[in-house]
């Protein structure tokens, strides 16, 4: 007897979303970081919105994932954090935005 | 999520928060077209020679202003952020130099040439449109740059920029060759506007953009 799916197959892909770039806080933090070499934390929190601490746990969880790269550095005596996307993130979000286009897609 | 995230908007925006946000790009181009219209009054002072060289010195005061005022003002409050070096914003960015240039370069010969670029001075064209056909085309290449360059940042108001500017040069050139005008009031108003939208923009963003004490 054959094996009956509960939901449609064409949707199984969403499954398979990166839960790490899917969050919308996060998935903000990157697409920032898209368009641009690199950015400080004051531009990611004006850009986003977000709080201090949670742009410092979403930028956290994305650095662990080897999304982005965190580089601390001083300019004159104030302390300044960088935060650049990486290759493989730069690939999450390609492969995410396929992923998710084409649910949309088969959504209608 | 309700809409559709279109990474070139989010690029867009991004773009916008870092030149266009502070006024300080408007207040310098409002400073440099002021500059123009004072420059037949200095150039009266000062002769020809040392006028170019008093407007240059100006105008790299003016650059060098801002960069240090977006350094100490918008920096601390906006945050930095290094522009993504591909080969198409490297292009964009070099016709976007280029083309300004370009435009003060014609703006520049237009308001100041001696006689034989500016068809102006020549009595025998009666008409506006054909007497001043190369400020016509200033004012099309002003306005095409500055709509491209709006819609490319998504600043709306880069689209009135261009084509005020463009009117203004040639208003000014007329009432220059017309009525004998030594200071170009139609740029002179033209400039002001921006200075005032450029104030108006810096004294929203030092509200809205407070400097943030903590660090991660």
């Amino acid at each position: 007897m054959a094996k009956t799916t509960r939901i449609a197959p064409d949707l199984l892909d969403l499954a398979d979303v990166d839960r790490i770039v899917h969050e919308p806080a996060r998935l903000m933090i990157l697409m920032v970081l898209y368009g641009v070499e690199s950015a400080d934390f004051t531009f990611l929190l004006n850009a986003t919105d977000l709080t201090w601490g949670n742009l410092s746990s979403h930028v956290t969880k994305l650095e662990e994932a080897e999304y982005v790269k965190v580089e601390k550095s001083f300019v004159g005596k104030k302390p300044r954090t960088m935060v650049q996307l990486t290759d493989t993130g730069r690939r999450a979000i390609d492969s995410y935005r396929q992923t998710m286009q084409g649910a949309m897609k088969r959504l209608g | 999520m309700s809409e559709a995230i279109n990474l070139r908007d989010v690029q867009r925006r991004t773009k916008q928060l870092s030149t266009f946000e502070d006024g300080l790009w408007d207040l310098l181009l409002g400073s440099i077209f002021m500059l123009l219209a004072f420059y037949p009054i200095t150039r009266e002072l000062l002769g020809p020679t040392w006028n170019m060289a008093f407007f240059l010195f100006l105008l790299a005061f003016l650059v060098v202003g801002q960069l240090v005022a977006r350094h100490f003002i918008s920096g601390p409050r906006m945050g930095y952020v290094q522009p993504r070096r591909t080969p198409q914003m490297r292009l964009l960015l070099i016709v976007t130099v280029v083309m300004f240039l370009l435009t003060l370069g014609l703006v520049l010969l237009t308001l100041f040439s001696p006689g034989w670029l500016s068809s102006g001075s020549e009595p025998s064209t009666p008409s506006l449109v054909r007497s001043y056909g190369v400020e016509w085309i200033v004012v099309f290449v002003m306005g095409g740059i500055f709509s491209v360059m709006g819609y490319k940042f998504g600043v709306a108001r880069l689209y009135f920029y261009g084509w005020m500017l463009g009117l203004a040069n040639l208003a000014s050139v007329y009432m220059t060759h017309t009525a004998g005008w030594t200071f170009l009031l139609p740029a002179a108003i033209a400039a002001g506007i921006i200075l005032v939208i450029g104030f108006t923009l810096l004294l929203r963003f030092l509200r809205n953009y407070p400097i943030r004490t903590q660090e991660a």
